[in-house]
């Protein structure tokens, strides 16, 4: 932040709040980036002469009449193939004590790409995980979140996916890890020996809430370098979206904003669309392919966090602790990948659909025996039967620490069938149960 | 039509007196007025629209298996208890499903028809 020659520098403060200070100055720019008092500041509102300045590490100590300077451009990231590997701060400065990165500078936080210039997603993200590539399957290019209570295993599903991802680069965006997180990120990304085609931007609990506002911006920005001049396909993983809403409503509730519902910025679902839009699928092979994270409070899908979000994304994926087989599983009735319906049978074999959706009614089922049970009526046999699969199709297909191909999935789907059911109760079309179903 | 609304509103119903009274708790005609209406959901109401030939459903073919669904629904059966309802009428959904996925008047089709017939002999 080296100052520059014939810099204006402004030192009356006109107002002061936890998270903003605002000024008189002129010629200043929405988004530019300014120091106050030594502290980078971002402007956030402009009105006549007065600008307001969302400092990231927040106004404590800084007196009504601390220099202020801009620095005439919004934040930046150097990016080149120097990034591979490396981690970052929300202002894209190495924090693993390698050197700076040596690169073209680019603008973070730019318009997402034109549509006209898009390609419909239609290339299979294999995961690994039965509860989203069999029921639920990831198309590269989609925007998807995990909707998970806080105490869900959100952050391992998502390193499973990413590093099991048939994708050229990863890139991590961490809002708000706790110090556990982020060491558990990098274990995973080195211990998979897949630290070359891995990018992290991390803020931490340590570091001031309003910082991680960057965080989305900068991995996005590393995104599109790969994806639009590499022709890469790059998955981004934001974690925790939930956190990165809760410094918006910091800075904006701080200035005169009335706060919209759950005390949200009115402006949430352009915050987030900004974000989640620059999924892309480029017609030279690169793509954007995003997974995030949106914690919910109590599984409260109506808070206007995952309510904005699930308007946005394509789907969302639903983590749930599962008491009658002991997992955690991606639960098949809140669970949806808008996408799926691209790359299923298309890409994989072509009684994938059909089984995906017998083996979800079966389930559907198995719910309805359950809650015969707890009403304390006897079970039929087939109630019975249900429940069994029940069991066995969370455990071996919903829970997240499944690992196998897809052809194993729809194999394991078919044995488990023939395990329980008839053919006719499975209600599949006949030519797919002449050719696959198990028989003894 | 609005015969198999009614149908389907009676066969509701029939479902949450099952789910109080349980499944021993109501005559038999509540299981069959229930399998009734899960017979019209099944069969008629939902449709696969990524099945070549589910996803284009013509009038009269529309026509031609709500007909036939009705003339299922208006007969009346017995059982001797509500599992093997339950299972006649898993079979006749399941038959009507394969139709559902079969080309309208095909031999595949008459065949399927000609296994429902003896269900409604």
């Amino acid at each position: 932040m080296a100052t520059k020659a014939y810099q204006r520098t402004y030192t009356q403060l006109q107002a002061i709040t936890k998270a903003t200070v605002t000024l008189n100055a002129r010629g200043v720019a929405n988004d530019e980036l300014a120091t106050v008092n030594g502290k980078l500041a971002q402007v956030v509102k402009t009105k006549g002469d007065a600008v307001t300045l969302q400092v990231f590490s927040g106004t404590e100590g800084v007196p009504t009449n601390a220099e202020v300077s801009f620095q005439g451009a919004p934040p930046t990231l150097r990016v080149s193939d120097q990034l591979s590997g490396r981690f970052f701060n929300a202002y894209g400065h190495p924090i693993d004590g390698g050197p700076e990165i040596e690169g073209e500078e680019r603008e973070v936080g730019g318009p997402s790409v034109n549509p006209y210039k898009r390609r419909q997603p239609s290339e299979l993200i294999p995961t690994g995980i039965a509860g989203i590539d069999l029921n639920n399957t990831l198309v590269s290019g989609q925007k998807i979140p995990f909707f998970a209570d806080p105490d869900q295993p959100y952050n391992r599903v998502m390193a499973d996916v990413a590093l099991r991802a048939d994708v050229d680069k990863i890139i991590l965006g961490g809002m708000g890890l706790t110090n556990d997180d982020y060491l558990f990120f990098r274990h995973a990304f080195e211990s998979a020996g897949a630290l070359d085609k891995i990018v992290s931007f991390v803020n931490t609990t340590e570091e001031p809430p309003v910082e991680r506002l960057l965080i989305p911006d900068m991995a996005l920005a590393a995104a599109e370098y790969f994806a639009v001049d590499k022709n890469e396909k790059v998955l981004v993983l934001l974690t925790d979206m939930t956190l990165y809403a809760d410094a918006l409503s910091i800075v904006s509730n701080r200035m005169d904003q009335i706060p919209s519902k759950d005390s949200m910025p009115g402006s949430l679902y352009s915050d987030l669309a900004k974000i989640y839009e620059k999924a892309v699928q480029l017609p030279d092979g690169g793509s954007i392919t995003i997974i995030a994270v949106t914690t919910l409070n109590d599984g409260d899908i109506t808070h206007a966090i995952p309510d904005n979000t699930g308007y946005i994304t394509e789907g969302q994926l639903f983590l749930r602790a599962d008491p009658d087989s002991g997992k955690v599983i991606v639960d098949p009735f809140r669970s949806l990948s808008r996408l799926k319906q691209l790359v299923q049978g298309k890409k994989t074999r072509e009684d994938h659909a059909q089984l995906m959706n017998a083996g979800v009614r079966l389930y559907a089922d198995a719910q309805n025996a359950k809650t015969k049970l707890e009403n304390g009526f006897d079970l039929s046999d087939y109630d019975l039967r249900c429940l069994d699969y029940a069991k066995e199709y969370a455990t071996r297909l919903l829970s997240i620490d499944v690992n196998i191909t897809v052809e194993q999935m729809l194999d394991t789907a078919w044995e488990i069938f023939a395990k329980y059911f008839s053919p006719a109760e499975t209600g599949i079309k006949q030519v797919f149960v002449d050719k696959y179903w198990k028989k003894d | 039509m609005l015969k198999a609304k009614n149908l389907v509103r009676r066969g509701r119903e029939m479902a949450d007196q099952i789910n109080i009274l349980g499944d021993d708790g109501v005559p038999m005609s509540y299981h069959e007025s229930f399998w009734k209406s899960e017979l019209i959901d099944f069969a008629f109401l939902q449709q696969d629209a990524f099945d070549a030939i589910d996803a284009l459903c013509p009038l009269e073919r529309q026509e031609y298996m709500l007909d036939l669904i009705l003339r299922i629904c208006d007969r009346h059966f017995e059982f001797d208890n509500f599992e093997q309802c339950r299972i006649l009428f898993k079979e006749m959904i399941n038959t009507l499903r394969q139709m559902n996925y079969t080309e309208f008047k095909s031999p595949q089709f008459n065949e399927y028809e000609q296994q429902l017939s003896k269900h409604l002999a």
